[in-house]
């Protein structure tokens, strides 16, 4: 039969009976939609598990520390390899070094550190972490209520939707209502102060004797005035578990602080050939830090330091050996 | 591939040049769970070209499973149909398909009428599957009808018609590309007595003026010895006897074969 033929038959058979022929193409396309539905929806369930956790860092973030760290203590999986004495820093030349290993997209030092963060004459103290400004592609920022900063040393803050609910106070009961676009409706190109200890280089210095502390340097009370740019219902560090940030700073900006960080006390202890080292602690020009009183403890023979906040409460404690 | 089909104008291929139809030791069987049921049982006949022969015998003992075979519309399970030459159970399907729409024409008792379409239309249909041009099938269509006397109904749906209308209406469908075998089931079966003869004198018209072979299915006796030039009787799926329509001796032929 011509093809003319079979088709005006078929369109003629199609006539024929209008409405059950449109019954059936209607069940027909209910079905295959909702077969065609089924399968985009798996698929795309399948793929936003995959791309948040290939975004997530789980599979292609490498955590790099050196056995000078504290952290890595007692480790017995590392109970081989050289002493925390002998094992080499991650200063700025390890970390190109690794960057320049094959397959390596970036290398970045992890800072982060708890501090106080002042909204609305109000303290909180959280952790505050730094993020590079490649984490922009980071799936926990997709559906953030504001933007991401607006360069890499911006003085600019993006907040945890749980740490948005803390600043404004909100309930557990009304936390699970919360939109992150109604939180951060009030937050946004608001301000935080954040107050911080900052490393400065110090002078050389010599005792009695004359020995000489290598790693001596001075820490400072500063403040910084962030604005609040984005809040972010996903957890961007939930690869830390524990020590998860709820503020982020650009990570440039953050370098550019010199914040002082845990290791830096670990350091200035690690220096074997040298008899004392000392570290000071300078009361900052701003009035918040009420007093560093000194004591001296003559049983154990150190001496401490202890670092008063605004608190009443040691911020900090350091020693002298 | 199978073997061509050889056509309407085309010469028949057996040695016998005046045999239109040969069965040899054919047989159908059909299996209904444990049993086998012997629906044609190594029946042996021959028709000659322009033949009116009609099949008679009780239900159930082979006419129509035989007329099938004939027309191509079954496979034997064993033996073998000749029509025209064409050794059907060699023919690949294609080559059956074309058998069944220019070698044999066939009527039912209940007309099979496609009822979604108009008579033209039905009678148009085995133009179309031959690929005849638009512009010659529907003169070819109302010569048809107007031959079985539908010329004033070739507009109507099949269900409009009466039965003897339907029939005259499926005659001219079966005879559309001109075959050169007529098989009919049982064609009057539906019809009342005056209608089957209108039916039965269309037929004998056909077979006597296009020298068409004819083989027709009936339980009516009378009506096959007014009309058939040869009887062949049925019975439990074999050939019993032949006789033809004036000499009421049974005529025997070699093997069994009549």
């Amino acid at each position: 039969m011509k093809a003319y033929d079979v088709a005006e038959l078929a369109v003629r058979n199609l006539r024929e009976s209008v409405l059950r022929n449109s019954l059936t193409t209607l069940g027909i396309s209910v079905g295959v939609a909702s077969l065609v539905a089924m399968l985009a929806l798996g698929i795309g369930l399948q793929q936003l598990a995959d791309r948040r956790l290939e975004k997530s860092g789980l599979f292609d973030t490498v955590i790099v520390t050196s056995r000078r760290e504290f952290r890595n203590f007692s480790r017995e999986q590392e109970q081989n390899g050289p002493s925390p004495a002998e094992s080499p820093s991650l200063d700025e030349p390890a970390r190109q070094e690794i960057e320049h290993l094959p397959n390596v997209l970036e290398a970045y030092p992890d800072i982060r550190f708890v501090t106080e963060l002042r909204y609305q004459d109000k303290p909180h103290l959280t952790m505050v972490a730094a993020l590079p400004f490649s984490a922009k592609g980071n799936d926990a920022f997709e559906g953030m209520a504001g933007d991401f900063f607006s360069s890499a040393t911006a003085p600019e803050v993006i907040l945890q939707k749980s740490f948005a609910e803390q600043l404004l106070g909100r309930t557990v009961a009304a936390k699970e209502n919360t939109s992150v676009a109604e939180l951060a409706k009030p937050l946004l190109g608001g301000q935080l102060i954040m107050r911080y200890a900052e490393r400065t280089a110090a002078p050389s210095q010599s005792d009695e004797t004359g020995n000489v502390a290598g790693m001596a340097y001075s820490v400072i009370s500063r403040e910084q005035i962030l604005k609040i740019v984005g809040v972010c219902d996903l957890d961007p560090d939930s690869l830390r578990q524990q020590a998860r940030a709820r503020v982020f700073l650009p990570l440039q900006l953050a370098e550019n602080l010199h914040v002082m960080q845990p290791s830096d006390l670990r350091d200035t202890t690690n220096v074997l050939n040298v008899k004392s080292t000392y570290t000071t602690v300078e009361e900052s020009e701003k009035p918040k830090v009420r007093s560093v009183r000194r004591r001296d403890d003559q049983e154990d023979g150190f001496q401490y330091l202890l670092y008063r906040g605004c608190h009443q409460e040691p911020a900090a404690v350091f020693r002298r050996a | 591939m199978g073997a061509a089909v050889n056509g309407p104008s085309s010469r028949p291929a057996s040695s016998d040049g005046c045999l239109a139809i040969r069965t040899e030791s054919l047989c159908r069987y059909y299996r209904m769970g444990e049993a086998w049921i012997r629906a044609v049982d190594g029946i042996s006949l021959s028709i000659r070209a322009g033949e009116f022969v009609a099949l008679l015998g009780q239900s159930g003992s082979g006419k129509s499973s035989l007329l099938n075979l004939i027309a191509g519309l079954d496979q034997p399970t064993s033996g073998s149909v000749i029509v025209q030459g064409n050794d059907l159970a060699r023919l690949s399907r294609q080559d059956l398909a074309r058998y069944r729409l220019r070698t044999v024409g066939m009527v039912f008792q209940s007309f099979n009428l496609i009822p979604s379409m108009t008579l033209l239309e039905n009678v148009e249909l085995p133009l179309r599957f031959a690929e005849v041009d638009r512009a010659k099938r529907e003169a070819l269509c109302g010569n048809a009808l107007d031959r079985v006397g539908l010329t004033t109904r070739q507009r109507h749906r099949p269900s409009e018609l009466s039965g003897g209308e339907q029939q005259r209406a499926a005659l001219a469908r079966a005879l559309i590309n001109q075959p050169r075998v007529l098989l009919a089931d049982e064609p009057t079966g539906n019809l009342d007595s005056h209608t089957g003869t209108e039916i039965m004198n269309f037929i004998r018209e056909f077979n006597e003026s296009l020298a068409m072979t004819v083989v027709m299915v009936t339980h009516e006796r009378a009506l096959a010895e007014r009309y058939a030039k040869r009887m062949i009787f049925l019975a439990d799926g074999k050939l019993v006897e032949s006789e033809t329509a004036v000499g009421l001796n049974a005529e025997l032929t070699h093997g069994g074969a009549l």
